[in-house]
């Protein structure tokens, strides 16, 4: 069977078109440039196939590439994060669709395939997020000489691309959005540490004030979800594995331990690393009953399942992303998400306006790479500093921010590359 | 200040210096620096003693000579010199003695240095000037951005003799340093040369980089009311996203009740934004150098100026009978009017030079000459030491991630 989107619902349509629209009310930034783009339309005759959490934010990026002149395929790239009502709305513009909310991993990938040659002639351009479509086409270079260009925005994404430009030679240009202030910053500190405290909020509806809650990772979001939920009153603790993090994580005033001591008298343990395998059944044998658990990082093995499920006598689904497990020694888990993406699952992701920045970097990179194919070589590059300093100057403005810059046209940044003043 | 008191600071430091403790701990038996004839340029203080100690614990000969006219601590110099290291300096010394000083450190030996460690780059300049002659060292570092903008103009004028190692590109700069080190000392020196409490005030920060925001974040600990001016769009949006007012100067100067400037770059307080100052305004300048705030500009407009009643402070009495109080005389506030960084965030830096001297001793010979990074294993060491000396355990395979930008 076919994973495409067609002939959809029309109430699913209309409460997709709605959806959409409340996002773009709130993405100034792929708006203005939406009116950039529609004029000169740098992406006409490109086939785009993008692999990017299909949520509302998303589409209006959709709707951005297809203004540009793209034609365009997308699939969400996860098991549970597609809003099946902006599939429906962008489908009935004319949008290759591939996938619904509830999929299983395996199916995920039937439909990032089906995506990825939704074109007889191939994509030119392709945008993702975790390098599921980037890997398709390491794979088959030889038969795609038509890509032109490919874009990646998370960091679990960007490092498999480098070790991937490593052996491979890509014939074209594989940047990497996300090692840029604007990306790591905002939506993985900020947007990310925000979204996980409101979707653990949402799920469990616990008073946090109080309550032991661990996160297990300190980079961009592991910080993020630490400050966020000491700014709740939590008691944080900080699990990480490299001493440079964990002074890091100290001197923010953090309690830094190693989960098997952190576990014991854990309320919430959050992961955020990027890899697997983070809560063991060493871990699980060790956590006070009640305790809840949930992951924020990319992958859904940061917690190991098949331990949990080894213990378990049996689950109950207590609240919609809230389930049960009862082990076998009479303790009881609260699991969130299924241990996916809580922040996706059991609330709306990033704000809209956290992806509007977010996006707006990969929409520039994607655009620039359609109109002008040699602003960055072939092979993996990272986005320059000058468009990080660019999409900061059109956020700031969106934010009526008045600063000592903010008379300077885009491009005449004073500082930008003098990093070391202060 | 007797010999005793002198003693029992240095013995103070040196409890404090945890990585440098380490160091000699690790290195006892290998003493890694045993036949090295080393040349040291530093600011006179306990924390350069310690370090000065832990060289000579691994096994290096050395010489000191100061590295500013007017830091030079005396007693520290003088129980040195009992204990038969040769330190040349004194406090109030001329520019042209500091250079001499520079010049005898070289001669100690008739070969010259194996080794320098360098401040300003002033023994690696007189290397490639008056003292060419001598035979160029294996290795040095330089630990000061200063040192190394200074390195860099030599370099256009000559090539470099020998391997320099930036030492101030380091994971202790970074991380502790700056945003802890430097913002709270320059919070420490604002508060006590201002006497001013700081609970409700407005309090504006120039710049929101590594200092600038970790003296934001430590003045909003301290109850002000944050303003943040910024060139930068990125690091502007990073402080609004911190949860601060961001604003232009010229808008920031006429709310501001106390300014700190740590930009780098010259002219951020300047006469048009003087001219807006409420009167009762303190200005500190949080920078390397002193042209952050227009000190000219600044004169120009004074009638009067005296002591204020805080040391380290004047109160400055503008033509229109505004009074501005300026901290340090406009100098880098922290080592101008107060005490500079405490002694174990000094143990850091000095820690990577040594380290960076310990690990490259073998291979240097080999290296070629000019400036390079600081090995990587050195920020590894000093994180692990603190690390332990802060009591943090690490989990044996928790499996989460070092990497900064790791999501």
């Amino acid at each position: 069977m076919s994973w495409l989107v067609s002939d959809p619902d029309e109430d699913l349509v209309q409460r997709g078109r709605a959806a959409l629209a409340l996002a773009r009310s709130q993405m100034p930034l792929l708006d203005g440039i939406q009116r950039e783009a529609a004029e000169s339309r740098p992406l006409a005759g490109h086939r785009l196939v993008g692999c990017v959490h299909l949520t509302k934010e998303t589409g209006v990026l959709v709707q951005l590439l297809v203004a540009s002149g793209a034609e365009v395929a997308w699939t969400g790239g996860d098991e549970v994060s597609t809003q099946d009502e902006v599939a429906a709305a962008l489908a009935v513009e004319g949008v290759r669709v591939f996938g619904r909310r509830g999929m299983t991993t395996a199916e995920v990938g039937e439909a990032a395939a089906e995506a990825f040659g939704a074109f007889s002639d191939g994509p030119t351009m392709i945008l993702d997020n975790g390098a599921h479509l980037i890997e398709m086409a390491a794979a088959s270079l030889d038969r795609h000489p038509q890509l032109r260009g490919a874009t990646e925005k998370t960091s679990e994404g960007s490092r498999r691309v480098r070790e991937l430009g490593a052996t491979i030679d890509f014939p074209f240009p594989v940047v990497s959005v996300n090692d840029v202030v604007t990306k790591w910053e905002v939506d993985n500190t900020y947007g990310t540490g925000q979204s996980t405290l409101d979707g653990i909020l949402r799920a469990t509806g616990m008073f946090l004030a109080g309550k032991r809650f661990v996160v297990c990772g300190f980079g961009h979001v592991g910080r993020g979800v630490a400050l966020r939920a000491r700014g709740m009153g939590a008691r944080v603790v900080v699990v990480c594995r490299s001493a440079k993090t964990a002074v890091r994580a100290r001197l923010a005033g953090f309690e830094v331990l190693p989960l098997e001591s952190a576990a014991r008298t854990a309320d919430i343990v959050c992961t955020a690393t990027g890899r697997p395998d983070v809560v063991t059944a060493e871990h699980l044998d060790l956590l006070p009953s009640g305790a809840v658990l949930c992951n924020t990082g990319h992958s859904t093995a940061e917690i190991n399942l098949a331990d949990l499920q080894a213990r378990t006598v049996s689950t109950e689904q207590v609240r919609p992303h809230v389930r049960r497990h009862r082990l076998d020694d009479g303790r009881y888990l609260d699991l969130l998400s299924g241990g996916g993406l809580v922040n996706l699952d059991a609330a709306e992701g990033n704000p809209s306006e956290v992806m509007d920045v977010t996006f707006a970097n990969q929409a520039l990179v994607t655009l620039g790479l359609g109109g002008r194919p040699d602003r960055y070589a072939a092979g993996v590059q990272d986005v320059d500093a000058a468009q990080d300093e660019d999409v900061a100057r059109r956020k700031l403005a969106a934010m009526g921010v008045r600063f000592d810059g903010s008379d300077q046209p885009a491009g005449t940044t004073r500082g930008v590359g003098e990093d070391k003043s202060a | 200040m007797t010999a005793d008191s002198t003693a029992t600071r240095l013995a103070q430091a040196t409890e404090q210096m945890v990585v440098l403790a380490r160091i000699r701990e690790d290195y006892r038996v290998a003493k890694p620096l045993v036949g090295e004839r080393l040349a040291l340029c530093g600011h006179v203080t306990v924390e350069t003693a310690v370090q000065v100690d832990t060289l000579i614990a691994l096994g290096a000969e050395v010489a000191w000579c100061a590295s500013s006219t007017s830091t030079t601590d005396e007693q520290v110099a003088a129980l040195l010199r009992e204990r038969g290291i040769r330190v040349v300096g004194s406090r109030g010394m001329s520019e042209a003695d500091l250079r001499k000083g520079v010049e005898e450190v070289l001669l100690t030996w008739q070969d010259g240095p194996t080794m320098v460690l360098d401040e300003g780059a002033m023994i690696i300049s007189a290397l490639h000037d008056t003292m060419a002659g001598l035979p160029a060292p294996v290795l040095a570092t330089e630990k000061t951005p200063d040192g190394l903008a200074e390195l860099d103009r030599l370099a256009r004028r000559t090539p470099i003799r020998f391997p320099v190692i930036k030492s101030d590109e380091s994971f202790g700069k970074d991380v502790i340093d700056n945003p802890h080190g430097t913002a709270q000392s320059l919070l420490e020196t604002i508060m006590a040369a201002s006497g001013r409490m700081l609970a409700g005030k407005v309090f504006v920060v120039a710049g929101y980089g590594r200092v600038g925001a970790g003296v934001a974040a430590k003045a909003r600990g301290l109850g002000a009311r944050v303003v943040v001016t910024e060139v930068r769009p990125t690091r502007a949006l990073m402080a609004v996203l911190d949860g601060f007012e961001v604003l232009p100067m010229a808008d920031a100067a006429r709310v501001g009740d106390l300014f700190c400037t740590v930009t780098g770059t010259a002219g951020v307080l300047r006469e048009e934004h003087l001219s807006l100052l409420k009167s009762g305004a303190v200005l500190a300048n949080g920078g390397h150098l002193p042209y952050e705030i227009d000190l000219a500009a600044l004169d120009r407009m004074t009638r009067h100026r005296m002591p204020a009643a805080h040391p380290g402070s004047e109160v400055l009495t503008l033509a229109d009978g505004r009074r501005v109080y300026l901290i340090g005389g406009g100098n880098i506030a922290n080592l101008a009017a107060g005490r500079g960084n405490v002694s174990e965030v000094m143990d850091v830096t000095f820690a990577s030079q040594v380290l960076a001297l310990c690990l490259s001793v073998k291979e240097a010979t080999s290296w070629q000459a000019g400036l390079r990074e600081l090995p990587p294993e050195c920020d590894e060491y000093v994180a692990a030491a603190l690390a332990r000396a802060m009591g943090i355990h690490l989990g044996a395979a928790d499996g989460s991630s070092g990497d900064p930008h790791a999501g």
